[in-house]
């Protein structure tokens, strides 16, 4: 069989492309555990990383890679519905706190989007597809996906943007936070959850779990405020 | 257990989808699905073990889901060249800018409550 052959053989069946995502993020896995929880061998990343690897070395485009995996895309929304579990588990202890808590997040999610806002504006023109991208950076990923979507951007390149984001914070958010002065537990968890999300409330439970719970209402308010505010721009043109 | 949650979360989600369009709503519709549950788990107080039981079981595959819809950045490798620094400053200077600015509001309301420590503003 020749190449080409193999490759319209790949695409049109979803085995060797469901197989090539699940072998990935088991590889991962197993390296994100053996590394004790290295922020930047994080599972997601090394599967990524391989899986485009892979793709690219078989010569094969995106677009087939993404039919075939229909299956596993299609669980974005749901997972995103699940999300309203942890964010009741977490809020419930801290509910005569919460106008408090909204308004740091919100707070600092207006003082985080104005400077992409300008940055973008600055040196790139306000280029809208990198600021529809950009943008969504403080909310999980698969919400961040979604906005991005709806203000024009590209999903993935706010996948990777929200992946590195978490990666910065993860890893020098709590040294930062120190040498400002923020000391108390959940100050620091509440900043590395609405700075940092998944990776930034991954570190938080690390330092304890009064941390790690604040980090966690912090991410699922951040995620939550910029779906319901952001997408209200509507899609971004260039001015 | 599993298929029971799996049919909440997709009837929220539907709902979500469902209230968007009818009211022109610009707003993802998996997300105004998860604020439906939210306010369904309010009003019932509690989270039935078949929702959690899935709900932990999604979340937990969370990263497995997300290679697919990220791996689309390789469409897009000359943008991605032609601003990677820009992409990499924006995003390390503003977490930074997020963490100092959250952290220190949050560290502010506690220190105006001094002698209680059970977080921001109690």
């Amino acid at each position: 069989m020749s190449l080409p052959d193999i490759n319209a053989l790949l695409d049109a069946s979803a085995s060797f492309d469901l197989l090539l995502t699940l072998l990935t993020y088991q590889l991962g896995l197993w390296l994100y555990t053996r590394s004790g929880g290295h922020p930047l061998l994080l599972p997601v990343w090394v599967g990524l990383v391989l899986v485009i690897l892979a793709l690219s070395l078989l010569g094969r485009s995106y677009s087939a890679y993404a039919a075939n995996s229909a299956l596993l895309m299609s669980l974005l929304g749901p997972v995103i519905v699940a999300l309203a579990v942890p964010l009741y588990e977490h809020s419930r202890p801290m509910r005569q706190q919460s106008l408090r808590i909204v308004a740091i997040c919100g707070a600092t999610s207006v003082v985080t989007a104005g400077a992409v806002w300008l940055l973008v504006a600055q040196l790139a023109g306000g280029d809208p597809t990198l600021a529809g991208s950009l943008l969504p950076k403080a909310a999980t990923t698969a919400i961040a996906i979604e906005i991005a979507a709806s203000l024009g951007g590209i999903p993935a390149l706010a996948a990777i943007t929200v992946m590195l984001t978490g990666i910065v914070g993860g890893i020098l958010g709590p040294g930062l936070l120190r040498r400002v002065g923020v000391t108390d537990d959940a100050a620091v968890g509440l900043a590395l959850g609405v700075s940092a999300h998944a990776v930034g409330t991954a570190r938080a439970f690390e330092i304890s779990p009064r941390c790690g719970a604040w980090a966690a209402l912090g991410m699922s308010l951040t995620g939550v405020l910029l779906a319901l505010t952001l997408p209200l721009l509507g899609p971004l043109t260039a001015h | 257990m599993i298929l029971h949650g799996l049919i909440a979360l997709l009837a929220a989600q539907l709902a979500g989808e469902l209230l968007c369009a009818v009211l022109g709503l610009p707003l993802p519709g998996a997300v105004v699905g998860m604020l439906l549950l939210l306010i369904v788990l309010a009003v019932r107080g509690r989270v039935t073990p078949a929702l959690s039981t899935t709900a932990q079981t999604l979340l937990q595959y969370l990263p497995l889901i997300l290679i697919p819809v990220s791996a689309g950045v390789m469409a897009h490798t000359a943008l991605l060249y032609q601003h990677a620094l820009l992409l990499v400053g924006v995003i390390v200077l503003t977490t930074l800018l997020s963490l100092i600015v959250c952290g220190r509001l949050a560290q502010a309301l506690i220190n105006r409550h001094t002698g209680d420590r059970s977080g921001p503003g109690a």
